[in-house]
Order: structure tokens, then sequence, then C-alpha cells
């Protein structure tokens, strides 16, 4: 105890007796002390903890943000050199009749789109006829 | 001024736990000073540098803690009756001059404020210059309230002295 000026003998005496009383022995736990201090010690964040954090979670979000606008890529098979397709084409059947004046545009569109072949044959030539004739032209250029 | 080991916070409770607890005691009941001293020193912990003076540190966050809890007490108990179950203070030792329970008497009819100068004095070992801190009262008043103290103990021992002594 300190011993200060301002005090009586008396008063002093009073003092020594008073402190020979021993506080109780406290109930507090040692070791749960020790177990809540070390918790607090543990939960302790620097900022620069917190910041990284931070920053994870906002790049988490954009990746995730991103993937939805655009979608999942399509990985596209390896090349190969080797294996060529061969186009599909659907036939066309050639028009026979010469079309009229009102369907003029729409034989314009199908010659854009086919080529020659959409043409129509001249009248007066059946079908049967005109077929008899492109075989016997075939027939002969083989032969020759 | 350093930061705080757990070694040096397990020292500190080693040697002013007690004295922290019977601080305490004079507001709140076991339960809730054994739960404000443990409280400083985890808050002592969590400081980044050590207060100049740790001990008188914690003997302020104890009084205002504990004086906090008082008052969440009072307004919890407003209109119910108090159950609040006296502990001992000190122990109980035939060669002790005074009786334990006498001076835990004595102490509980001062008034609040001379009887934490007294504890602070006397059982926390502490200088008038850091009670005044804690306290945040001038020295010389400090000085004044404890003689005044002394002077209310020496005279209720001097009256319980004389009832034994009729008896």
């Amino acid at each position: 105890m300190h011993k200060e000026e301002g005090l009586t003998p008396a008063e002093q005496e009073l003092e020594s007796v008073l402190g020979r009383l021993k506080p109780a022995a406290n109930m507090l736990n040692r070791d749960e002390l020790m177990f809540n201090a070390g918790r607090a010690a543990a939960g302790k964040k620097q900022p620069w903890q917190m910041l990284s954090g931070v920053l994870m979670v906002l790049l988490l979000c954009s990746v995730l943000i991103r993937s939805d606008i655009y979608g999942p890529r399509e990985s596209s098979p390896p090349h190969d050199p080797g294996q060529f397709r061969i186009a599909q084409t659907t036939y066309r059947p050639v028009q026979t009749e010469s079309p009229g004046p009102l369907v003029y545009p729409a034989l314009r569109r199908n010659i854009v789109r086919y080529g020659l072949d959409a043409l129509p044959l001249k009248q007066g030539i059946s079908s049967d006829a005109q077929h008899k004739n492109r075989k016997q032209w075939l027939e002969s250029m083989l032969s020759s | 001024m350093t930061t705080i080991s757990q070694k040096q916070l397990a020292q500190w409770y080693e040697v002013h736990g007690t004295e922290l607890m019977l601080y305490a005691r004079q507001w709140c009941p076991d339960q809730q000073a054994e739960d404000i001293v443990q409280d400083a020193f985890i808050k002592l912990l969590k400081q980044r540098t050590c207060p100049d003076n740790a001990r008188a540190w914690l003997f302020r966050v104890v009084r205002n803690a504990s004086i906090s809890m008082t008052r969440r007490l009072r307004r919890r108990e407003a209109g119910q009756k108090s159950v609040h179950r006296e502990t001992l203070w000190f122990e109980l030792r035939c060669d002790d001059l005074i009786d334990a329970r006498l001076a835990q008497d004595l102490l509980q009819t001062l008034p609040s404020h001379l009887r934490e100068i007294v504890m602070l004095r006397i059982w926390g070992q502490m200088t008038l210059k850091d009670i005044s801190q804690v306290m945040n009262k001038s020295i010389p008043w400090i000085l004044h309230e404890y003689k005044m103290a002394l002077e209310m103990i020496r005279k209720k021992l001097e009256h319980s002295s004389c009832i034994k002594k009729k008896a």
C-alpha cells in the first residue's frame, strides 16, 4: 500500500488493519478467460484481409453476371483437314410452264436463287418429249 | 507502447483479477461482476497498444461497465422484488483483526463514492493520483473523501465494539 502524506498515524493504522482482509477468491475461471481471449484474438481481422475478401466477392459476382449475359461458349470441334463435308442440296423441280406476266417476280426470284435451271421450257414441248430428247443426246454423247 | 500478449494478460489476471472482482461486486451481483471483469481483460487484449497504466485502465473499464450494468439491472428489476443474493467479499480468517462480515457491512453502509475510494485505495492498492484518474476527480478531493471514509469506518467500528461489550 502506498504511504502518502496527509494521513494521520491512526488513519494509517486503520488502513493497514483493513488491508489485511483478503478479498474472496474470485470465481473467474482462468482457462475460460484465456479461451475467450484466444477467440477474440483470432477474430481480429486486419483491414487488408477485409479488403481482399470484398474484392474476391466482387470478382466472383462479375464473373457470374458475365456468364449469365453471354451464355456458355460452345467449344468448336477440332478441325480435321482430311474430312470434307458434302453439301446437301435439295432438288427443286424445274418449272415447265412459262410464267405469265403476273408471276414474273416469282420467276426472277427463282432464277436468282437456283440459276438457269429454273427457266421454264419452251411451250409446246411436252415434258416426255423433252426427257426423250435429253436421253438421246446423252446416249449420242456417250457413244461418240 | 506495445501490443499485449496472452501470456501478459494471464499474468495481469493472476495479479489483479481478485481486486477487480471485489471492485465490481460493490455494484453488481457475482455473475455480472464476473462477466464484467472478463470483458475488461478481453477489451485490454483487443487494444492495439497497451495503455500507459494498464491497471488503472482496467479499473476504469470495470467501473464504467459496472455502473452501466447497475442501471440496466435497476430498470429490469423495477416493480419486481429483488432477489440479490449476498456473497462474502472477503475470506473468513481467524487471524484478521476485523471480522470479514463486519467489514463488509461497514463498507456497504458507506456512501457509494466513499466505498469506491476505500476499495481502490486499500484493496486496489492505488495511489491517490491513480484513483483521481479512475474517478475523474481532483487529488485533494479524493484525499478529503478518503479521510472522511476512514473516520466513518473508525466510528462504526467503535460503535459495534461498544455494542459487543454491552452484550
